[in-house]
């Protein structure tokens, strides 16, 4: 058993391939005799209750959104008639836009690389350390990348008229 | 009989009947495995298309008069004529198959899509189109009609006379 | 009033059915509560107990549950759609005007579809940066993060895939222009849109493969992909500590 000592400490220490089984029922009060590592609570009702209520604000959310708001159906589709400005929906805006400048580099290039770039996040990133702050350099090239993303898919929602020429949509601008 | 797993390993052999098999047999495996994904992905190639012809007769030469741009809707072309002749010039944007427009009150186009420019001629003004429009193939037919072939493609500077 | 609802719980959990049905013991000891986890197919994906600090709102923000969640809603209303669309470039169009007009909660539910979609694509979005923010990649959970980029990835051909369905201007040009992108792929390009579109313009080989590949091969590989995403968050030692 671990010396006795003030104040709280752990009986197993923290290892990131501990997992929960039940391997035996035993009669008594607790897994560990004595003490106990109870930084842990049961799933249900701990858990499982908070996922239901997540789950029941969630639903009620979408479900009074679509009561309210419809999904678009434009008209028949027609080859011979392209709408002025097409639009693609707005989380492919940012890409878009992107192809608007260039379609192999904004279109297969600059995405194909990001999302290569993304999967390897994990081997490149050699920090040891968890925290934002001891990770400077990364946690500034992700946010400039959430951000470039975000003020992309606003300038092809907001910004882009007919012709995707640039608007400025409060001075009675086109907006989808 | 056969007594080659018992000869001694001074006589070096380079393979074992069990291990030849066994090589053989996963060999078999991963290449039966390797030539029906390949004829799964053959098969998802169609072979035969029900899409619109890509011959189309377009009228007579005379239906056109000279120095006009007639757009055939159903076919997303343009027929111009001028002193030269005749040319049928596509309206696919060559940035990402939009329809291009004709500017009203120029002889120039635009692509609704990410904003491309053409001059009369389909050449690249402006925009994201890495090329200029496509001219299509015009010949005649026996019947004096004019007959554009939307799949192939001739110079712009190419142009059909009657 | 509470001896009623002990007398009637008592008669719903206390046959032989229920009994052989649920073969946990009532959830009101911890042994009940551990066995209701594990004695059920559905729920066994959860370790029995969880780490306390592991239910801070403030640290996951519950957006991997909600994208989930989303999912489910996604199949749950997704699949009655199927019963009315039919993907012919003839019927797809009129099949949505008559969900929107003819068919009972037709329209609710073909708002419903689209708008998790939408939410969807917004919540794995922020997961993935409240995985990133947390640091929450690093050892053991390399694998777990390129799982998560294929079903970011996933989510988003789904999305794409949908968009055509409707067969209005919209969706056709949207289309049409995505899936020239994929033309400017150098050397698979031409040919990975032509098996994509199923020719050589948008039509009905494209809108019958968008289709299949909406309802049946992409969601199946969604499901796969969540399967690993759940099972590794387990394998890691459940979800990481709060910084
Ligand atoms: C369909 C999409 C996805 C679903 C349904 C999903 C679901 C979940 C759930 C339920 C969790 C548990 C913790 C939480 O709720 O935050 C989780 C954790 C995790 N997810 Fe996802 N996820 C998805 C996409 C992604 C993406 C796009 C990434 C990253 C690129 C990702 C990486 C991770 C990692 C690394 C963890 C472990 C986090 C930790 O231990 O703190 N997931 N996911
Ligand atoms: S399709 Fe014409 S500019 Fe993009």
């Amino acid at each position: 058993m671990p010396k006795e000592v003030e104040g709280e400490y752990e009986v197993f220490p923290d290892n990131p391939h501990k997992t929960y089984g039940l391997m035996a029922v035993v009669k008594g009060k607790s897994p560990v005799v004595d003490k106990s590592p109870e930084d842990t609570v049961m799933t249900w009702p701990h858990l499982l209750i908070r996922e239901l209520v997540a789950s029941v604000v969630v639903m009620a959310v979408l479900l009074a959104i679509s009561l309210v708001l419809n999904a678009p159906l434009e008209e028949h589709a027609n080859l011979t008639e392209t709408p002025n400005p097409a639009k693609a929906p707005w989380y492919f805006l940012g890409l878009q836009e992107l192809v608007h400048y260039s379609a192999l580099i904004g279109g297969v290039i600059i995405p194909g690389l990001s999302l290569f770039l993304l999967a390897a996040l994990p081997y490149l990133d050699r920090t040891p350390d968890r925290a934002p702050s001891k990770r400077k350099l990364l946690t500034v090239v992700f946010t400039v990348f959430i951000i470039v993303n975000v003020v992309l898919i606003v300038i092809g929602s907001y910004f882009r008229g007919p012709g995707w020429s640039f608007i400025v949509p409060w001075r009675g601008g086109s907006v989808q | 009989m056969d007594h080659s797993d018992k000869t001694s390993p001074s006589e070096a052999k380079p393979m074992g009947r069990r291990d030849f098999l066994t090589t053989l047999g996963w060999g078999a495996l991963f290449a039966s495995i390797a030539s029906t994904g390949a004829g799964m992905i053959r098969f998802l190639f169609p072979n035969v298309l029900f899409e619109k012809p890509t011959r189309i007769r377009v009228g007579r030469p005379d239906d056109y008069s000279p120095g006009s741009v007639t757009y055939l809707e159903s076919s997303r072309v343009f027929i111009l004529r001028n002193d030269k002749g005749f040319r049928a010039m596509s309206a696919v944007c060559t940035h990402l198959g939009c329809t291009v427009n004709k500017d009203a009150g120029s002889n120039s186009y635009s692509c609704p899509c990410h904003g491309s420019k053409f001059d009369e001629n389909g050449g690249v003004v402006r925009g994201p189109a890495p090329k200029s429009l496509s001219t299509c193939e015009v010949t005649l037919a026996p019947s004096g009609h004019m007959v554009v072939d939307l799949k192939s493609f001739v110079p712009p500077n190419h142009y059909f006379r009657v | 009033m509470t001896e009623i609802i002990r007398l009637l719980s008592r008669f719903i959990t206390g046959n032989r059915v229920w009994k052989s049905v649920f073969r946990a013991e009532s959830p009101v000891t911890e042994r009940g509560q551990s066995e209701s986890i594990f004695h059920n197919v559905w729920l066994h994906i959860y370790p029995v107990k969880v780490r306390k600090d592991a239910l801070r709102f403030t640290y996951t923000f519950c957006l991997g549950g909600v994208s989930f969640l989303l999912f489910l809603l996604l199949i749950i209303t997704g699949v009655p759609l199927m019963f009315y669309y039919v993907p012919s470039v003839e019927q797809a169009y009129g099949s949505m005007k008559d969900l929107e007009f003819v068919v009972s909660y037709g329209l609710l539910l073909r708002n419903m579809h689209r708008w998790a979609a939408h939410a969807m694509v917004i919540t794995v979005f922020l997961h993935m940066a409240r995985v990133f923010y947390t640091g929450s990649y690093k050892s053991p959970r390399e694998f777990n993060w390129v799982v998560g980029v294929f079903l970011l990835a996933l989510t988003l051909g789904l999305s794409f895939t949908g968009y055509l369905l409707p067969w209005d201007q919209l969706a056709f040009w949207a289309i049409t222009v995505g899936t020239s992108i994929a033309s400017y792929v150098p050397w698979l390009g031409p040919s990975f849109k032509y098996v994509l579109i199923g020719g050589n313009e948008v039509g009905q080989g494209a809108l019958l493969r968008f289709y299949v590949l909406h309802t049946v091969v992409l969601p199946l590989a969604a499901v796969l992909m969540m399967a690993a995403h759940f099972w590794r968050i387990r394998k890691d030692g459940g979800i990481s500590k709060p910084l």
